[in-house]
């Protein structure tokens, strides 16, 4: 048994990567690509943005969005993986994990201006300053990092809109040279075909390009040293260093940087677990409820199968499943919610106004108002229309479920013999047929539990409740690379987790099923 | 089985009754504390706005025995040198007769002006910063109250510069205060933090005082050094992500203070002479440095809610720890510290409600004092005699409304003339276009037509033009000129080498009038033979689309923030290159010289004139045809008082709430 789960765990991780490499190139593959919403902002464009290709390049650069899809993939896989190459992360007291700057690109035909493009200088272990006591020592450290790293954001990103400058006026001298067929859309040549030709030095164009050139040539330099400056201080190790070694200075184990949001800033671990708890505060009320009806209906149309009673219970919980949640959530909101009718239930969101200064039990003394409900019935009253939206449409599969595990067992010998002892209507019932038909119920539940942490868009949506279903479906409009990959990455670690918890439930509950 | 009760059974039950109590006790216990923290936080807020109170009253007693002092050096002056002291209050501005509720009533006598270079330049005063309806004197008025307005979306980040939405800037504008504004109702720059300031008439620097009563929200003074730390450590800090608005204000090459005159003095240097470089300067908000540099650029760039200003209106939370973060109500407390005219609401919360019809509903179930509603919502209340006595729908027109539009590909698109390069073409399809249909049946009236790309509210449109009419004959005169005829009689156009006349119509899908409208225009182009295909896309792709010109027509809306907007970057035959934004790839020579020269002008009428002949010459070649400006809808609460429709949109800072209606909307 222990053999067949370690397996599976291990089968695991091909599986996750598999999954989370699929949706990521398919959001990248998807019009637009990642990180299209950090270009198009709202429903209408804002008519005063200036020059956008340097923007862009910005962007590009911050986020890596220039790298070809798989490399992006690869470089998240390396940044979540608890296993770390390479020397270990620090952290600043602040709490940040210090990244290392990435390398720069080079500039699109430096051959034109220059002859040798400018080396990266080799990387020198800085001297760390050094303080009083531990506490002073601790302050000039980040102090001489922080400086480290400004200086190299800077230079950084003079280089990249000097980069993006020449792009566009290399452009602009590929079209004066009657190479227009080399540019793209964006005004960016193809540097590859355009550098097999020889600069037409003659052009009117040339002049700019070859300024624009030496601008970039000199921000590149600049780039260079700084970005080993800052390398220098990082490889001195002015911070603590995170995880095990594993072998020093080539493995160890780390924590997973899952990274932050692009249109949010936060980061992602932040937004799940603020998301997350709503989401499962709806369904950890609303999946007991679905199986306290479900179940007993099961059995009662199970036990009266043929009368009445069944063809009532099966008709209902299937039209029930039948209704549409958004119009169900919209009638819910048009007549219970509404003054103009019975007005009994909040209209959205999970609190009141003012709630941060309920407390949190009803009481009943303090203040002119009396009687005050609280917070924790301030929630439970909010959440009464998002459950019952949740609740209504699960009882058809459960139910018909319980009663067709029911029929099953109820047709079996062992039934017949317990009745043959005479043993009474109710025991037949609840201790031998209910126990049996039970098994197939706790590993449907198993199956359902990864459901319950994607949350349900449409009720989150005609709510308002700031839950899991919300956020994912953002991250993919928005093409929020690092928000969606962590969610997927979850969402498939917990429904792998579930499977596996089913086949375990399985060999448990019957003992014909063994994994050997 | 045994089913007896046993002693295990009765320490189970005593032991979960146990646990069971003591978390009740617990809850209990922490409630208690709440309360008394919940008291101890009342308090010190009332003593908060007691010390302000009495500050500002401290103040308006120096203001005016230096006014007295100034009036006494005065007479004694006039004494000395043999004139008689006729007049008392030489300016007019008697210190002790202004009603109004803070210091800004300040006299003018102490416009000492020698900080201003000299050279002969003159200094511009603001006069002081005024409500333009002023809450104070109305009837019923009061202070206190919160007001409450509901979102339609979901502001993530309202850090200064960090923010992306509409929603941070509106939130933003409350708390962060810029040199300047635009007046709400003639749209002209006026000074806020600026006191008064020398502008280059050649428009290459600019000298501020800032205003010198002026404080942030902590009661720190505002000054020249954080407005230099604004631009140069802030917004061109390359750590902090803010590329956004380092392209929106990117004219000034250098900010630096003036040594001396308290601080309070900032010298501002243009990169190059243009028109709207007064406009830029003055719409950067203006944030304190010994706030901000507490904080690395990380915690600037994670950050959600870390906003400081010198506005009316101050975040409830701004404890890094413990800042705003969505999903929250968003809270902002009046600025007790506040240097001009003292805001009547105590608080304004802002709460998120994403569904149209659930807005609506909380609306009217009292659960906010203002939303905006969708055209068909208003159009169902407007005339409800019920809903009218508690609330109040408001339309109006203001600088930041947008315009709709079908913008026609002038250029090629993937190397092949579309017919919209031929303007009788596009001038056609103007014709073809019931724009007062389009409005009447889609739009509920709640919309008027559009004349070009310019705002009407605002100064930079020529109020003489009229749109073009609907005529269907117009329309197919010009596409028979253009060459356009049915030459085999399917019903279809065909131009000269026998192509047939189809464009593809593009839109972003998701919107219900949208597909209306260009349902509408699908159907009208059929009348005159010509076929249009829709094309639904998805408003992530629409950019990349403008980037790569690939489209026939298209249509959206553009939106913009101030009165007057550079038209370059639409309309310029240098804005056709690469990806910029005359993605219609529009090349008109006349149209281009215009622009050139209107950035040039300086002086405001004179551009004025030019930006008119710019509007007329879009307008008689039809790049875009206009479908309409698109006001402000809002339902607001009739407790709310002293709510006033602006030119430049509407002041949360004029807003009152009469005593009796201050518990809850």
């Amino acid at each position: 048994m222990l053999s067949y789960i370690a397996r599976r765990l291990l089968l695991m991780i091909p599986t996750l990567i598999g999954i989370t490499f699929l949706i990521f190139m398919l959001v990248a593959l998807s019009p637009g690509g990642i990180g299209a919403a950090l270009r198009a902002a709202g429903g209408t464009m804002q008519a005063d943005v200036g020059s956008r290709a340097v923007q862009e390049a910005y962007l590009q650069d911050r986020y890596g969005l220039d790298d070809p899809a798989p490399l992006q993939y690869i470089r998240w896989l390396g940044r979540i993986s608890p296993l770390k190459f390479g020397e270990r992360a620090q952290r600043t007291p602040q709490g940040e994990i210090v990244l290392i700057p990435r390398g720069l690109k080079e500039p699109p035909l430096w051959e034109w201006f220059t002859e040798r493009l400018p080396a990266e200088p080799s990387v020198q272990p800085a001297a760390l300053a050094a303080g009083e006591n531990p506490e002073a020592e601790r302050a000039a450290r980040l102090r001489q990092f922080q400086t480290a790293s400004a200086a190299n954001a800077r230079a950084r990103l003079r280089y990249v809109g000097e980069r993006a400058g020449l792009e566009q006026a290399l452009g602009r001298y590929a079209t004066a040279a009657g190479r227009g067929d080399l540019v793209d859309f964006r005004g960016v040549p193809d540097a590859d075909a355009l550098g097999r030709l020889k600069p037409d030095r003659a052009s009117p164009a040339w002049a700019e390009a070859e300024e624009q050139g030496k601008k970039t040539l000199a921000a590149y330099e600049a780039a260079l040293a700084s970005r080993a400056a800052l390398l220098g201080v990082i490889r001195a190790k002015p911070f603590e260093e995170i995880g095990f070694p594993i072998i020093p200075g080539v493995l160890s184990i780390g924590p997973p940087d899952f990274g932050s949001s692009f249109t949010r800033g936060q980061p992602v671990v932040d937004l799940i677990t603020s998301a997350l708890p709503v989401t499962l505060l709806l369904n950890l009320i609303a999946f007991p409820l679905i199986y306290l009806v479900a179940i007993p209906t099961g059995i009662l149309a199970a036990t009266k199968q043929g009368r009445w009673q069944d063809t009532a219970i099966g008709g209902l919980v299937v039209a029930l499943w039948s209704i549409p949640t958004v119009w169900a959530g919209v009638l819910c909101m048009g007549y219970l919610a509404s003054d103009q009718y019975l007005g009994a239930f909040p209209v959205s969101g999970l609190h009141a106004t003012g709630s941060e200064a309920f407390t949190f039990l009803p009481s009943a003394a303090s203040g002119k108002a009396g009687w005050h409900h609280g917070y924790l019935l301030d929630v439970l009253w909010h959440i009464c229309l998002p459950v019952f939206c949740l609740v209504y449409g699960g009882f058809a599969v459960l139910s018909k479920q319980t009663r067709a595990a029911m029929l099953d067992n109820f047709n079996a010998d062992y039934v017949r013999t317990a009745k043959a002892k005479g043993v009474d209507g109710r025991t037949i019932v609840f201790a031998h047929v209910f126990r049996n038909s039970l098994l197939p119920l706790i590993t449907m539940f198993a199956t359902i539990f990864p459901a319950m942490l994607s949350g349900s868009v449409v009720i989150e949506r005609i709510f308002t409740v700031p839950g899991m279903g919300s956020l994912i479906i953002d991250s993919i409009n928005l093409r929020d690379r690092e928000v969606l990959l962590a969610n997927t990455l979850m969402i498939a670690a917990v429904n792998l987790l579930a499977l596996l918890l089913a086949d375990i439930l399985y060999a448990a509950a019957d003992p014909r099923i063994s994994y050997k | 089985m045994g089913n007896r009760f046993g002693l295990k059974d009765f320490i189970v039950i005593v032991l979960l009754l146990a646990v069971g109590i003591s978390l009740w006790l617990n809850m209990f216990q922490e409630d208690r504390r709440f309360r008394d923290t919940r008291a101890i936080a009342d308090r010190v807020q009332s003593l908060e706005s007691l010390q302000s109170q009495t500050q500002t009253g401290l103040e308006r007693l120096q203001g005016s025995l230096d006014a007295v002092q100034r009036q006494l050096n005065d007479v004694g002056n006039r004494l000395e040198s043999g004139v008689k002291a006729v007049a008392a209050f030489p300016h007019g501005g008697s210190p002790g007769s202004a009603p109004g509720p803070g210091p800004q009533s300040g006299a003018p006598a102490d416009r000492d002006e020698s900080w201003a270079r000299p050279g002969g330049v003159p200094v511009v005063w603001s006069g002081g910063f005024k409500l333009e309806s002023d809450p104070r004197g109305q009837d019923g008025f009061a202070e206190g109250g919160e007001f409450i307005q509901i979102f339609e979306a979901q502001p993530p980040i309202l850090t200064p510069y960090r923010y992306a939405d509409t929603y941070g800037r509106y939130v933003n504008d409350e708390i962060v205060e810029s040199l300047g504004r635009y007046n709400p109702r003639t749209l002209k720059l006026e000074g806020v933090l600026a006191e008064a300031w020398q502008m280059d008439p050649e428009g290459r620097w600019l000298r501020v005082l800032i205003q010198r009563r002026a404080r942030f929200s902590d009661g720190e003074p505002v000054k020249a050094e954080d407005v230099v730390w604004t631009h140069n450590e802030f917004l061109y800090n390359a750590e902090i992500q803010a590329d956004r608005f380092r392209s929106v204000y990117n004219a000034m090459a250098e900010v630096k203070p003036v040594p001396g005159f308290g601080g309070k003095v900032v010298d501002i240097t243009f990169k190059e002479p243009r028109f709207d470089n007064l406009q830029q300067a003055f719409g950067m908000p203006i944030v304190p440095k010994h706030f901000y540099s507490k904080f690395s650029a990380a915690q600037i760039n994670q950050s959600t809610g870390l906003t400081m200003g010198s506005g009316p209106f101050r975040m409830a939370k701004l404890d890094p720890q413990d800042q705003w973060k969505p999903p929250e109500d968003l809270v902002l407390v009046r600025n007790e510290q506040y240097w001009g005219p003292r805001p009547a609401l105590d608080r304004v919360r802002f709460k998120v409600i994403n569904d149209t019809l659930a807005r609506f509903t909380a609306f009217r179930n009292r659960v906010g004092d203002m939303a905006r509603p969708s055209s068909q919502q208003f159009d169902s209340v407007r005339n409800d005699a019920e809903f009218n006595k508690r609330f109040q729908p408001a339309m109006w027109y203001n600088m930041q409304g947008g315009w709709a539009f079908v913008a026609w590909q002038c250029g090629p698109r993937n190397g092949k003339l579309t017919p919209f390069s031929d303007k009788r073409v596009r001038l056609a399809m103007t014709h073809l276009i019931d724009r007062e249909r389009l409005i009447r049946d889609v739009d509920k009236d709640l919309a008027r037509i559009a004349t070009g790309p310019f705002n009407s509210e605002t100064p930079q449109a020529d109020p003489s033009i009229k749109a073009w009419p609907y005529d269907l004959a117009v329309s197919r005169r010009l596409l028979d000129e253009a060459g356009w005829k049915d030459r085999n009689g399917d019903g279809v156009l065909e131009n000269d080498k026998g192509e047939r006349f189809s464009f593809q119509l593009t839109y972003a899908s998701g919107n219900p009038a949208t597909e209306q409208r260009v349902t509408y225009i699908k159907d009208q182009c059929a009348k005159v033979g010509i076929a249009c295909v829709l094309e639904p896309i998805d408003w992530s792709v629409t950019q990349s689309r403008l980037d790569k010109r690939d489209f026939d027509a298209i249509t959206f809306a553009w939106s913009s923030s101030a009165p007057e907007s550079d038209p370059t970057q639409l309309w310029a035959i240098s804005s056709i290159d690469g990806t910029g934004d005359n993605f219609v790839q529009w090349r008109n020579e006349q149209a281009d010289a215009l622009i050139k020269e209107g950035r040039k002008t300086i002086d405001f009428d004179a551009r004025m004139k030019v930006w008119h002949r710019l509007h007329r010459v879009i307008h008689e070649d039809q790049p875009y045809t206009p479908i309409m400006e698109l006001p402000w809808l809002r339902l607001i609460n009739r407790r709310i008082h002293n709510f006033q429709p602006h030119k430049s949109g509407m002041e949360m800072h004029e807003f009152f709430i009469p005593r009796g209606m201050q518990a809850s909307p």
